[in-house]
């Protein structure tokens, strides 16, 4: 848990504070990104719920099943991002300070940036949630549904709907998804959150090439 | 108004029905379900008889604190103006935003969800047993059908049949006869 949330505070030091030195950055953004603070209750929660299911029922147990009930309840209203404690995530998660994600992945890779109002996995009966590569970028207001995976180094353009298996390195945008590009680098993506300023370069190649 | 929220209780204790720890545990932890309960809350302070105000004025103090927890705190905005027959489902919180409507019985709406009308224009009427995924804009005096499902995503932008499915942006019928009985009962 605690390797987890320090690749995390890396990354949003990276990706908030990029020319502060990581003395000064990392309590900056403990002070300041609820989404982090959202992964660290996350973490918490889901430790104390697989620590449960492989001790059973102890007092101690119990206390942090209240405390980890508190947390979620008092995180949710600063945040407003909801994730279930079956969500695995790998350390190394930017999930954005702005809220409104409905978290519900089977696994999600380290690298991967999640923005906001986004909802990943929508869970009717008989379907289930979606599985999340390395590196991906979401863009805002996406939504991924179904038992799917999402390919390392994929990249949702903003308002992408996703309900189909995506190979990696794979650039999508629309409702329903299509394909625009094959092997896609989102490196100039992921390494800031200046995101408007490079999905309009992404966007004016387009525009130029066709 | 007990009957309706009888009915409101049942849509998300359909896996436990009758069992009393899991009615009180939802009602503590689902968000949608406190917006819910507050705006059935709101309806009944708006109709009760006059000689009830000692109990209706602190009703609409306990209201108005409910109201700033369920739409500051969980950002579930479910305005009075908005009139929603029983048994209506909110999925998680964020972004929903239902006001000036007509909503029939048996309707589910997920995240992200703004049903209203245009500024200065007719109400949109939806029908029983409506199932709005995340992130559905239905913005203007749309007439949405009995038992019409719409997808993921979806703006609509005209009238909707009763009984299909709706996906894409642009919107459009990807499946007529479509039954949502299997996820909306």
């Amino acid at each position: 848990m605690s390797a987890a949330l320090r690749a995390d505070s890396r990354m949003y030091c990276r990706l908030r504070f990029p020319r502060l030195p990581l003395a000064l950055a990392l309590p900056l953004v403990w002070l300041t990104s609820p989404g982090l603070l959202r992964l660290a209750v996350h973490r918490f929660c889901r430790w104390g719920a697989l620590r449960r299911q492989a001790q059973g029922r102890t007092p101690l147990n119990f206390a942090l099943l209240l405390l980890a009930f508190a947390l979620h309840r008092i995180i949710i209203v600063l945040t407003k991002v909801d994730t279930s404690n079956e969500t695995d995530i790998d350390g190394g998660v930017y999930i954005s300070d702005r809220g409104n994600i409905v978290f519900g992945s089977r696994h999600t890779g380290s690298g991967t940036i999640v923005h906001h109002r986004v909802t990943i996995g929508m869970r009717p009966p008989g379907s289930e949630c979606p599985e999340i590569g390395e590196n991906v970028w979401i863009g805002p207001d996406c939504i991924v549904t179904g038992r799917i995976s999402i390919g390392a180094g994929c990249t949702l353009l903003p308002g992408t709907v996703v309900s189909r298996d995506v190979p990696p390195g794979c650039l999508l945008e629309g409702n329903p998804a299509r394909l625009v590009q094959r092997n896609f680098d989102n490196t100039a993506l992921r390494s800031s959150l200046r995101w408007k300023v490079e999905a309009k370069d992404i966007v004016t190649e387009r525009a130029m090439a066709s | 108004m007990m009957e309706i929220v009888r009915r409101d209780l049942d849509r998300y204790l359909r896996h436990s029905a009758g069992d009393r720890r899991a009615r009180v545990l939802a009602i503590a932890t689902n968000c949608g379900l406190q917006a819910v309960l507050v705006y059935r809350f709101g309806r009944w302070l708006q109709r009760a008889p006059w000689w009830l105000f000692p109990l209706v004025i602190p009703g609409w103090i306990a209201y108005g604190l409910a109201l700033l927890l369920t739409r500051y705190g969980y950002g579930i905005r479910v305005a009075l103006s908005a009139d929603i027959g029983p048994g209506l489902c909110i999925w998680h919180f964020g972004g929903i935003d239902v006001r000036d409507c007509t909503i029939g019985s048996n309707c589910a709406i997920a995240q992200h969800t703004t049903i209203g009308p245009e500024p200065g224009g007719q109400r949109p009427v939806v029908g029983d047993r409506v199932w709005f995924s995340p992130h559905v804009r239905c913005i203007g005096a749309f007439h949405v059908g009995d038992g019409a499902t719409i997808g993921a995503g979806v703006t609509v932008t005209e009238d909707v049949p009763a009984h299909v499915l709706v996906i894409g942006n642009p919107a459009r019928v990807a499946m007529q006869a479509y039954d949502n009985s299997l996820f909306n009962f």
